[in-house]
């Protein structure tokens, strides 16, 4: 979807580079949190990332997104109820409830699977683009799915940098054929208009179908 | 010393700071998938041990070291960085589709991901905190100079500044350039030079001096 995710481009954010900025996962909880997300969703997190609240986005860290995706999906898949995490955070804070221990062979398989192999990406497919033509990214709003067409880039004109391969376009039904996908470079000046900055390009990682020929189509 | 419940993995109880909002609702979390068999704390345990213990970017500064004494290895890694490192037996989480571009004295490349914050976990291990903020992440596709000068990089006119937005599977990894005065040293002592923000392209790797 078009949410506020999609940052490219957005100013007021402020300097990147602040106290204890280069730290990784800075509390315990966080790579739990990750754990628990990974294991538990069973499909891919991204939609119901997207898909979070603007205000609980922007206001929550990294990791606590995965929690409060993890969380919605459960609640709406009627795993957990709306409202079992918060009574048992009360207990949990009052010492009336601990976090038990438990083994499964099953989990921690399915956590080996994706810690130890690659995720196995699509064969390729035809590729209709080829390195060195012109494309244009089609405009239109990412309502259906995942976006991964960032808005800053729709409605621009690119040149094909290389073909990267093929996989299942994310805001497409699962199930749907696998695409191409391309790396497509931007002149800066065509994204952002002659800045203060010398001219650069931005490379972007685009599937076929949001590409159209820029020259003759 | 380990409770019995598992408390170990989280802040402990008897410190001074109280437990943030997000700490508690993991463990609520936690707590009722365990009891739900939907999720188990050996399996959790296991991921969090492999990410703070043997992931990193000492992995990814094995590769940039090979590359620097070994041409042919770095024309394979350019070509296909999944291939190359798995040579060195490197892969693992979001190691599937690695690519690897080389800064120069004209070009110097730059890794975001302004929509999430896609990263080469293989390489690099988890991301630093400010790879994940949204000032990065909104800022480097526009402005990826004054974002490297806030690291110290300062760069020249007619140096080419290629800023890549990972939006796909493939994870980008920056090839830094070999610090002069560095002929004759061993991998090893290479391996050393290279920094985390060297292989986003948020910094140079060491000098030798």
């Amino acid at each position: 979807m078009d949410g506020v995710h999609d940052l490219g481009g957005l100013e007021g954010f402020g300097p990147v580079r602040v106290a204890g900025s280069d730290r990784v996962a800075t509390e315990a909880w966080e790579l739990r949190a990750h754990a628990l997300a990974l294991q538990a969703a069973g499909e891919s997190l991204r939609p119901w990332i997207e898909g979070l609240p603007p205000a609980a986005y922007l206001g929550s860290p990294y990791f606590a997104r995965w929690l409060l995706a993890v969380e919605e999906l459960l609640v709406r898949r009627g795993a957990i109820a709306s409202g079992d995490v918060a009574r048992c955070r009360d207990q949990i804070a009052a010492g009336a409830h601990v976090v038990p221990r438990s083994e499964s062979d099953g989990l921690v398989a399915l956590m080996d699977d994706l810690m130890s192999t690659a995720q196995r990406l699509p064969a390729p497919v035809e590729a209709r683009f080829a390195v060195g033509e012109r494309v244009l990214v089609r405009q239109g709003r990412a309502s259906t799915g995942v976006n991964r067409c960032p808005r800053y880039v729709r409605g621009t004109v690119g040149q094909i940098e290389r073909i990267c391969g093929a996989e299942h376009p994310l805001d497409r039904p699962r199930g749907a054929p696998a695409e191409t996908v391309y790396t497509v470079a931007f002149r800066s000046t065509d994204l952002w208009g002659v800045g203060e900055e010398p001219e650069f390009s931005v490379r972007v990682d685009l599937t076929e179908h949001y590409l159209t020929g820029a020259d003759h189509d | 010393m380990t409770d019995e419940h598992g408390h170990e993995h989280y802040a402990s109880p008897r410190s001074r700071r109280a437990r943030s909002e997000f700490e508690l609702r993991t463990m609520a979390l936690e707590a009722l998938l365990v009891e739900r068999g939907l999720a188990s704390t050996d399996a959790i345990d296991k991921y969090v041990e492999y990410v703070e213990k043997r992931l990193g970017p000492h992995h990814g500064a094995r590769v940039v070291a090979r590359a620097w004494v070994d041409p042919a290895f770095r024309a394979r890694l350019l070509d296909d960085g999944t291939a190359a490192a798995a040579e060195l037996g490197i892969g693992g989480i979001e190691g599937a589709r690695v690519r690897v571009v080389a800064n120069g004295p004209d070009v110097h490349n730059l890794v975001v991901c302004t929509l999430c914050s896609c990263y080469p976990w293989s390489l690099l291990g988890a991301p630093p905190l400010w790879y994940k903020s949204f000032a990065y992440r909104s800022r480097a596709v526009a402005e990826p100079r004054a974002v490297l000068r806030e690291f110290g990089v300062e760069l020249g006119p007619d140096v080419e500044v290629r800023v890549w937005d990972s939006t796909s599977e493939t994870r980008y990894l920056v090839l830094p350039e070999r610090p002069a005065g560095t002929d004759g040293w061993t991998e090893e002592a290479l391996a050393a030079l290279v920094s985390r923000d060297a292989m986003i392209g948020a910094g140079r790797a060491g000098s030798a001096c």
